[in-house]
Parts: C-alpha cells; structure tokens; sequence
C-alpha cells in the first residue's frame, strides 16, 4: 500500500526523492538531541530538512521551535473531524493543509510531530501510521522540496507502528544512537534484530551508529566499538559529554544556535555531514545473549574502576 | 433489480441513524460487484462471519475469505497469514483480481500489507491485488469510496487511447433508480456517442480496466471518488445529483434526473463529448414525443397545493412535480437535528435559503416555512393553508398525517425509481399523480396501529425515535461527557 | 465463480459461524429488557445490529458505543462513559451488558474502570456486565457460555426451593422460531406439572435472580452447560442436557428426560405427546406424496449442535431422509452425548469451501440465510433453520418443537422444495 502511493507520487515530474534518515535507539540515551541538532547543522548549512517527531510526548522537536508547542498531526486531525463543517465541503470534509501540521524551526527546518495518546492509553504505534499516511497525502515532500527528512522515533520498535519509517520506501538508513551503558546496548541489538528483519523484505538498512557519550563519568568508547563491529556497522561519531547541551536545551535551543563556535557544535555539524555523505549501508547482525552479557561485564568493570578513582580523587581533595 | 427489495435496506432506520457499516462493508459491497475478484478479509473469522451480510442491498456474499486472525496474530502479526491467503486464494481460485480489505487487528498492529503484497507476488500471485486503505476520521465516505479510489488508483490503467466519444456510466443498487439505466443508455447511444461501460454491477476486472477509455463519467453522485476520478484520470465528470450546492442560486442547477432534468442532462453531456448539437437535438425530439404526456399530467395536476420536505440536493419526485408538473409548493418542511451536529449554523440558514428561492424562483412565491415542526404542527398549518397532499421523505410519517384528515404521500419508493430518461420520469410522474389525486386513500393502515410519539424522530415509533437519539447523542455529538478524558 | 470441490484447504478461512462477542452478543440479548453496547468499531455494531434487525424490527437491544477512528489512537473509554450514561439515562434497562471488541482489548481501554465512574460519579444503578477481551480469542459458543457466566453474579441466594420447577437454559431467541419453541416448551412442562422457574436467555434481571429456585436446570441442546454447572456449585441444582424437541422421538426423550430427573412417571409424559398423534397424522395425510418424494433424499445439515443433532434424528427416522453430512458451527458441549444413532459425516468449523462441496451432494439443505446464494448457484432447495435467518420473517405463533413443531417443520420444508427447487 505504501509502496504503490510512493511509486505514484514518484512518477510526478521533477520530484527527487529525499534522503531519509531514521534515529533508533533507548530512550534517553539522546536521540532527539542528536536529530535536532543534525537538522540545525544541517540546516545552517542550506539544506532543506524536515524533522518527523515520532514520540506521543511530542517533544523530539522542542529545541527546533524555542520550547514552543506546536500541534501534533494527531490532533489536529482529530480536531478537523469533530469541526462542523460548510456545505462546500459536504463531500470531501475538512481539508488538511500541511502548514497546519508542518511548522519553520530554527535554521529554515521544518518541524512536525505525530504527537499520540497520552500514558495508559490508546494505541501511540496506529498514531504513528497514521500520521506518516497523513504526510505523504499531504505530499510532503513535494510540496517543500526537502533534502532531508528526518524520523525521531520513539525508545524501542514495541510494534508495527513504529517500525514505519524502516518500511520499504521511507528511510533509506536508520542509526542507532547509543551510549556506553548495559540497557543501552541491549536495546540497540533489539533494534537492529527488527532492522535486520525489516531488511529482508526490502526495508531500510543499518547506516551505523552514533554513540552519544551522555555522562561526564562514563566513557566506553571501546566497548561500544566492539559492539558496532560485532553487529557489522560502524560507530558514524561520537558525541562527547558536554554542559552546553543541557544548557542549550533549557533555553529550548540546539546548540548550534546556543553555542555555534563550541566543540560539541563543531561535533554535531561533523556527524551532519557524515551523515548526508555515508552510502554505507549493512544489515546488522544482531549478538547473541552472551555475547551482550560479556560486553555488559567490562562496561561494569569499567564503571567500577572509573567511580573508585572519582572517589579516591575526591577524598585526597578534601583531606587537608 | 427489484425496487421493493432494494429499498427495505433504505428504509430500516439504521444507516447513519442507529449504526454504520464501517469500511470493510462498503468495500465488500464494491467487491461483490466485480464477478471476478475475490476479496480477502485481513481480520478474526468473526469480522469476516457477519460482514457477508452487505447492509447496502441486503444480498449475501457466498465467500468472506479471511485470514483468521487470532489473539496470537494481535501479539506478533499477521502478516504470515495474510500472505499464505494471497497465494492459497490465487491457486484455488485463479481470480482476475484479489481486493485485500483489512479490518481493526491488523491497523492496530501495523501489518505492512504492501510488503505482504510484495511477498505473495514472488511466491507466484500474478492478478492485481488492490489494498483498501483507511480512510480519514470522521469521514462520510468509509469502505465504498475508499475501495473505488484504491481500484482507481492501481487497477484502471492510464489509457493509451480515449475515446472521445465514449462515456461510463456509474451507479449503485442503492443509490434510487437501482440500475435502471437503460433509458439513458439508449439516449446516449442515439445521440452516436458509446457507451463504454456500466458500473458496477457484474463487472469484470477487464471493464474496470477500461474506465479510462472513456472520455465523460456519468455517477449518480458527486462523491470523493468521483473527485478523484477527475484530478487523477482527468475525466470529465458529470453528477446526476451533484453536492456542490455551496454558490448555488438555484437547486435544480444541479439536479439532473426527472424531465427537464434529463434533458439539461443531456445538454450538459454534449457539451463535455464536443457533441452539442446531436444531444441538444435528441432531447428536442424525445421532449417534442412526449410532450402530450406530459401535458396531460400537468393538467391534472397543476394548481394542486403539497407541503413539500426540505432537499439538500433534490431528488425527491413532489419537487420534480414542481417544476414539470406545476403543482405549487405553500409548505416547505424542513427537518435539521441531525444536520445541526455537522453543520455551521450559518450554513444551514444558507440551505433554507435555497431551498426558497427555489421555489419562489419556480412558482413565483415564496412557501411558508416550518422548521422541525411536529406533525399536529404540519396538520393545522396544512389545513389553514388549504394543503392538498403532504410529500413525505425518508424522514416523515404519513400515516401520521393520513390519521388526521391530510393526505400524505410517502415518496422514497418513487424517488428510487426515479433516474435519468424521460420515459422514466413520466411513468413515475403517472404513478404520483394517481396517488395524489386518488379518491380512495387507506383508510386504516395497520401502521396506525403503532405509537410515535418519540420527539426525535417523529417518523418512527417511540422505541426507534429513542434508538435513533441515542445514536446522535454517541455518535454524531462529538463531544465526550469529560473533557479530561 | 465455481468453488472447486476440495478436502482440505490451506491457507484461508471462509468461517461458518461468527465469534466469541457474537456468541455473547446473542446470551445478553436475549435477556429481556437488558441493553447490550457494543464497545468496538462501527462495523461491528452495524453487523450485530442488522442481524437482529432483520429478523425482529421492534426488538433491537443493542447500542453503539460511539468510537470513531481516532479512538483507536486516543482510546475509547469516553466514549463507553457516554454510551453507558446516556443509556441508562434514556432506556433504563433492567441490565446493561458491555461487550469489548478486538479493536479495544488490543488498545486496552480500562472498562472496569469506567463502570466504576459510572456507578459512583454518574449514579448508574442499573446492573452492568463486562465482557472484555474481544472476538478473536475464542469462538461462539465460548462467548454464549461467558456471557451466561457474567450474568450469574446477579442470582441471588433463594428463600426457597419451589419443588417441580426447572431452569430452561439455552434456546435463544434469535434463533428461528424460538420464541415459539419456548412457548411451546412451557406449554408442554405445564401439561406435565411442571413450573418452569427461569428461561436463560428468553426471560429478564427476575428470571436470573431466581434461576437458584429451581430443583432442576435442563440445557436445551448443550449451550449454556457452564452455566448449569455455576448453579450446581453454589446452589446444589442439578443439571441434565437434553436433545432439542425437534420431532416426534426427541420430544419424547426431552420430556422423558425432565420427567425422569423430576420423579413423574414417563407414561404421562408419553401420553402427552399422543394426544397430539390424531393432528399429526391428519396433516400427514394431506402431504402424504409430498413426504414420499422425500424418501431417502440426501440433505446437508449446517447449525449449533443442539438443534441439528436432534433436527437430524428427525428427518433420518421420521422424514425418512438421509445426512451424509452434519456441519457444526461449534464444537457441541463435551457433557453431551453423541446423538446420532446412525452414521453421518459429523465436521466441527470446517471452511465454508469444505460444506459448499457437500451442498452440492445433497437435494436439500438446511442451514442458515447465509448459504443462500450458493444454495440458489445450485439449486438446492434451503431450509433455513439455522442461526442466522435474515430473509425470512416468523410471525405466526406455531413453533418447530413438540408433536405441533413437526407440522411447522413440514410446512417448512416443502414449501421451500416447491418455491426453490424450481430451475428458473
């Protein structure tokens, strides 16, 4: 069904296809950062983005439009069907218009969010069907002559709906962000077993990984390199524990606008770039339970052996 | 086609007002109309079970293959299965076409259905397979519309030639008039344009097809589909009762069934064909043939005073009465409850104001107006307004007004037969007229016996005036008791 | 199309009988004066809704929770909460039964929680049931046992035990004719001295109350045991099954049966039914060459076990027929004996492909009006008897039970040779 609307909207004239881009990964280890930052990145150096929030929080682009709330396609579909309506649209009903739905971000990006049903509630994955349906009605991508669009997706791929963007004929790569941590990992070699199997039939590969390093303390970067290799892909960067995202966010910014000339700019605006030039495509191969429970052990080590000298260097500051 | 038949699904107080098919229904209803296809249900045995009784025309579907979903299918999906049922049908079957329709389960679960195409087509399925995607919320057109734009979208191939003078005609059993487009047929091919094809009933998977071929579609309604037929195959299309009544002056500027109505009918399609002279001169000759009928008709009927429903397109045969016959409209009724819900208000004072001037523009006055009115109020005002038949629609209860002394004609049975052609129309006009100026009303119809003092629908009894609120209040008022929820 | 004639078919299923909320949907509606709502999709409810219409325009019980599509996204517990409300607010019924459908249980909708606010914050008194976890995961006897279980919590403990008296568990009254059938039934246990106590489904919120008065509770074809075995837990009443009073012989060992288990002695019940020998043999006279052609003509049974394991005794030994084949919408109940006493092809859900290729063996078939069209494709005459019959009224009061019901069932069957065994 996908497959057919796209094959049609490709046939139009002129249109060339975006690059699609899917972020994956636990929730928390900073996905949304990473997506919002690539997008500002990406946009400060002209390209044309569109940004997918697809998280019923509907706050995955909440550092692109300065904190400010915007209404989901959810809602606003809902709300165009319970309107009453003029007699000139006895037929087709209300008309959804993309810049009811499709906002400007910071940067010349485009900002939408799926948006979903609130906790205990509801079904957030038909949302997220739903609302890519309603984009590509809505022929998104011809209308705003995108270079990139961008899926932020939420936490782990739990059912059909999320897995959207790995469908044939949306992302052509999906990456994984994740950090030096246990769960993390796991759930990254859980997405990959759904991108590996999504990938038999056509579906979106594996571009790589991005390991966002969220913690001062903890900084694994060889575990999570023996990780990507293991599974078959790369780390694309590493994102390096910094303040100024934190801050930036507070601010409702991306810290390309909080701090363009910082470090971790300098990072996002790298990883951007990587990202737009990377025809490396795999299909992972997702570790075995053992395996994942080695690599847990050094990270635990490693997590040891860090605290205990954060411990001993505080003690020997406090002692006269 | 039996027109008794087809309207006893009209009849029920269900579409709309008590429930609603819902996709898989409608889609279904399309399916068993191309002998051909054979439709597969992507849900639990359940939904597939009681789907086979099509609530459009109340025939019965001798196959509803399903993919028998299961609780564990809900879990892990059912995509597996839905592909074994592609390939099994197509082996057992070897169907010109298969339509996979899904039902609740496999939404929710977001089984990719094109990948399940995909699947099925290396595993040796060669036949179209169209998939009926869901259509948006709260939108009037559910599984019908949503079946016709996806076999637009992926069967009817772009044409490599169209005909000019080629035209489609469009119609469903349940659409008043049935099929009974023979009348119309024989009009257009007499004028030397062609018929490509009639739709839908048992069609082939070959004629849809060869929709494009044609360059002018005739439906029986402007509907999404035909609007898509338009932007996307770039056919002219013409409604018998289009919907676009927004900007109207007039509402029988788009009314096309009935006498004059069928000669405009044919104006307008000489004019999409190139072809104005040959239709303009069929429709001089057939009027010029069957004048004298019409005459005599009018003679008996013109003067005669009837309180007349509200239209929001016209289609009922006391307004066509109106502007053939000359019998004058001094009552307009008007029921709006259930358009208020959907409705702007000021969009509703619009509509009143059509239906108006309409009238004054046909009879030269304006009629008095009564806004749900109950029927003791129809009764007194018809009796001070010397009203002689009261035309009751869908919505009204004659046998209310026949138990008070005023005579009531209930008029969907006609209006069902009422469709393009002018031997059509007369011979429906010819049975109007005898039951308006019969000396013989019921005298105790057994319908009488019924209580309806239900203040919703005044037109059913008590339990199913409560039936039909009771739907409006869940349904159609959107709003929830909590807004927090 | 032609089906072609196969044994087994793999990969697709065309169901012969509906699901779990259908089985449900049939207990609670058969309750008097309970409301059912339907807390699915639209097309669920429709088909509900237009199944019962069909067959009765006035007794239509069943509502609309009112979910739209994007209920499926948002949830739909507002939509249960106005439902519920507003039908006790308009039709105060004695009992509201809320079924759940495949689209909530997979979505989650927390029902319980939502009668809770109805009975505390909006004051609902009337009685509500829950049937919760949709249509796909059983079937429909599953669902005709669990709504009858959900109704058991409203008995209450009986002052007294009113000797003689019965429970009669299992006709439905959607069924053909079954409201006949009960009137006939009562008449029949009447003649015998017999009260009955409670008709589950057929009576009201009185009728459950009481099913704990009884000394005896029969389950009329098998539907219905789990609730027979509730009463006997909590309230020591025994139960028996049995057949279906279709014709002379099974209403002879129904009403043996009830006799037997109440201590009245068999030969009342026997002379019960030849009072009505001398009617029946004069209708069977004004038929006699009709029945004759009926001689060892094959026919294909389609229904619930209980009526066509006794509708095939009749027509075997009393009509003289013979069934190749019995098809059963459900597995009969595991309690209840086998009753065919001679050999017949018995399938449980088989695929309606699998009955079409037995239809065609057979000079008439009796089913349901939703094997019409391959019926009519064949020429083979139906005699709709099974659930659901949609295309075919019945208003009079003769029922198909009892020495009185074969009279019906002749009419029945001869008239639809005579209309439909015509080639047109």
């Amino acid at each position: 069904m996908d497959r057919l609307s796209n094959h049609f909207h490709d046939k139009a004239e002129g249109f060339r296809r975006p690059l699609q881009i899917a972020f994956y990964g636990k929730g928390g280890t900073g996905k949304s950062t990473v997506a919002s930052n690539v997008a500002a990145a990406l946009g400060a150096k002209g390209y044309r983005v569109l940004v997918v929030g697809c998280d019923p929080k509907h706050d995955c682009t909440s550092t692109l439009r300065g904190g400010r709330d915007i209404p989901t396609i959810l809602d606003t579909l809902r709300k165009k069907g319970i309107e009453k309506r003029s007699l000139d649209e006895i037929i087709e009903g209300k008309s959804l218009d993309l810049t009811e739905v499709v906002f400007q971000g910071a940067f010349g990006t485009y900002v939408a969010e799926a948006g979903g049903p609130r906790p205990g509630h509801g079904c957030a994955g038909r949302g997220i069907i739903v609302a890519i349906e309603a984009l590509k009605k809505l022929r998104v991508f011809e209308q705003l002559n995108l270079d990139v669009v961008i899926y932020d997706v939420l936490g782990d791929v739990v059912c059909g709906g999320f897995a959207m963007p790995l469908r044939m004929g949306l992302a052509d790569a999906a990456y994984i962000v994740t950090s030096a941590d246990f769960l993390s990992l796991y759930a990254a070699n859980n997405v990959c077993r759904g991108i590996a199997e999504f990938a038999m039939r056509g579906g979106c590969l594996l571009g790589g990984f991005i390991y966002n390093v969220r913690s001062a303390l903890i900084d694994v970067e060889d575990v999570v390199n023996e990780f990507s290799r293991a599974v078959g892909a790369t780390i694309i960067e590493k994102i390096p524990y910094s303040p100024l995202i934190v801050e930036a966010e507070v601010e409702g910014k991306t810290v390309i606008e909080y701090s363009p000339e910082s470090d971790i700019a300098q990072k996002f605006h790298s990883l951007a770039s990587k990202l737009i030039s990377n025809k490396e495509r795999v299909v992972p191969t997702p570790l075995p339970w053992e395996k994942l429970v080695e690599m847990g052990r050094i990270l635990q080590e490693n997590v040891r052996r860090k605290f205990k000298e954060k411990v001993m260097v505080s003690s020997s500051n406090a002692s006269p | 086609m039996n027109v008794v038949y087809d309207l006893m699904s009209i009849v029920i107080p269900f579409h709309r007002q008590t429930g609603i098919p819902g996709k898989v229904a409608g889609a279904l209803f399309v399916a068993r109309n191309i002998v051909d296809c054979i439709p597969v249900l992507h849900m639990p045995a359940g939904c597939a079970y009681h789907r086979r009784l099509i609530p459009f025309n109340l025939a019965i579907l001798p196959h509803a293959i399903c993919t028998n979903l299961t609780e564990t299918d809900a879990v892990f999906g059912g995509e597996e299965k839905l592909i074994d049922a592609l390939v099994a049908v197509y082996k057992w079957y070897h169907p010109a076409m298969i339509m996979i329709i899904t039902g609740c389960t496999p939404d929710i679960v977001g089984d990719d259905i094109g990948e399940c195409v995909e699947s099925a087509r290396k595993r040796g399925v060669e036949c179209p397979i169209i998939v009926v995607s869901n259509v948006k919320f709260y939108s009037l057109s559910r599984g019908i519309n949503a079946a016709l734009i996806a076999l637009t979208e992926n069967l009817m191939e772009k044409a490599e030639c169209r005909h000019d003078r080629y035209v489609n005609i469009f119609s469903l059993s349940f659409h008043g008039g049935g099929l009974n487009v023979k009348e119309l047929e024989s009009l257009i091919k007499e004028a030397g344009a062609a018929i490509n094809h009639v739709y839908l009933y048992h069609n082939t998977t070959k004629d849809l097809k060869e929709f494009p071929k044609a360059k002018l579609l005739i439906a029986d309604y402007s509907t999404q589909w035909t609007n898509f037929v338009k932007d996307h195959l770039k056919m002219d299309v013409i409604a018998l009762h289009n919907l676009r009544v927004s900007g109207l002056k007039n509402l029988f500027d788009c009314c096309l069934v009935g006498f004059s109505g069928t000669s405009r009918l044919l104006l307008e399609i000489g004019k999409a064909l190139n072809m104005e002279g040959e239709f303009e001169a069929i429709a001089r000759k057939k009027e010029a043939l069957l004048r004298n009928k019409l005459e005599k008709l009018r003679r008996k009927l013109s003067n005669m005073k009837l309180a007349l429903p509200m239209q929001l397109y016209v289609g009922d045969v006391g307004w066509l009465a109106l502007r053939d016959l000359g019998v004058k409209c001094d009552l307009l009724i008007m029921h709006t409850k259930s358009l208020e819900v959907e409705y702007y208000e000021s969009e509703l004072k619009k509509l009143i104001d059509l239906n108006l001037k309409t009238i004054e523009e046909v009879q030269g006055y304006q009629p008095e107006l009564l806004i749900n009115p109950s029927p003791e109020e129809v009764v007194s005002k018809s009796k001070r307004l010397g009203i002689d038949a009261v035309v009751c629609g869908y919505r009204e209860n004659p046998v209310r007004y026949a138990a008070q002394g005023i005579k009531a004609i209930y008029t969907p049975l006609l209006n069902f037969s009422l469709k393009a052609g002018y031997v059509t129309a007369l011979n429906v006009y010819e049975k109007f007229a005898a039951i308006l100026t019969s000396s013989n009303p019921c005298s105790k119809p057994l319908l009488s016996l019924l209580d309806y003092e239900g203040e919703f629908r005044r037109d059913l009894s008590s339990f199913w005036s409560d039936m039909c609120k009771f739907f409006y209040e869940v349904y159609h008022v959107k709003e929830p008791l909590e807004q927090n929820y | 199309m032609q089906v072609p004639n196969v044994d087994a078919l793999l990969g697709f299923y065309d169901p012969i009988a509906g699901c779990r909320v259908l089985g449900a949907f049939r207990a609670f509606h058969g309750i008097k004066r309970c409301f059912t709502i339907i807390h699915a999709m639209t097309g669920c409810h429709s088909g509900f809704m237009l199944l019962r219409l069909l067959q009765d325009n006035s007794d239509v019980k069943v509502l609309y929770c009112g979910m739209h599509q994007d209920d499926l996204i948002y949830g739909a517990e507002h939509r249960l909460l106005k439902a519920i409300v507003e039908a006790h607010r308009m039709f105060h019924p004695d009992i509201l039964a809320v079924i759940e459908g495949n689209a909530s249980s997979l979505i989650g909708d927390d029902l319980e929680g939502v009668v809770q606010k109805c009975q505390e914050r909006y004051h609902v008194k009337t009685p509500i049931v829950i049937l919760k976890g949709g249509g796909h995961l059983h079937d429909h006897k599953a669902g005709f046992e669990e709504a009858l279980l959900a109704l058991s919590q409203l008995v209450r403990r009986p002052k007294s035990q009113s000797p003689r008296s019965v429970n009669i568990v299992g006709v439905k009254p959607d069924d053909f004719r079954a409201n006949q059938d009960l009137r006939e039934i009562r008449r029949l246990l009447r003649s015998l001295g017999i009260r009955v106590n409670a008709v589950i489904p057929g009576g009201g919120l009185n009728d459950i109350k009481r099913l704990s008065s009884a000394v005896l509770t029969v389950v009329v074809g098998g539907d219905g045991v789990e609730l027979a075995k509730h009463l006997e837990r909590e309230y020591g009443i025994p139960w028996i099954i049995t057949p279906y009073p279709y014709g002379v012989g099974e209403t002879q060992r129904f009403l043996n049966a009830i006799a037997g288990e109440l201590g009245i002695p068999r030969e009342k019940a026997d002379q019960l039914i030849e009072e009505d020998m001398p009617m029946l043999r004069e209708e069977v006279k004004r038929v006699q060459f009709y029945l004759k052609a009926l001689m060892h003509a094959p026919a294909f049974i389609l229904g619930d076990p209980g009526r066509s394991f006794a509708l095939a005794n009749m027509l075997h030994h009393e009509f003289m027929m013979e069934i190749p084949t019995l098809a059963l919408q459900y597995a009969p109940a595991k309690e209840m004996p086998q009753e065919l006493s001679y050999s017949s092809t018995i399938k449980i859900k088989p695929s309606r492909e699998e009955i079409y290729g037995d239809i065609a063996k057979t000079s008439v078939a009796f089913a349901s009006s939703f094997e019409r069209e391959y019926c009519r494709g064949m020429n083979i005459p139906l005699v709709r008897f099974a659930y659901p019959v949609v295309d075919f009224i019945s208003l009079t009061t003769a029922p198909l039970v009892g020495v009185r019901g074969v009279v019906t069932w002749i009419e029945h069957i001869v008239n639809t040779i005579l209309l439909e065994g015509v080639k047109p």
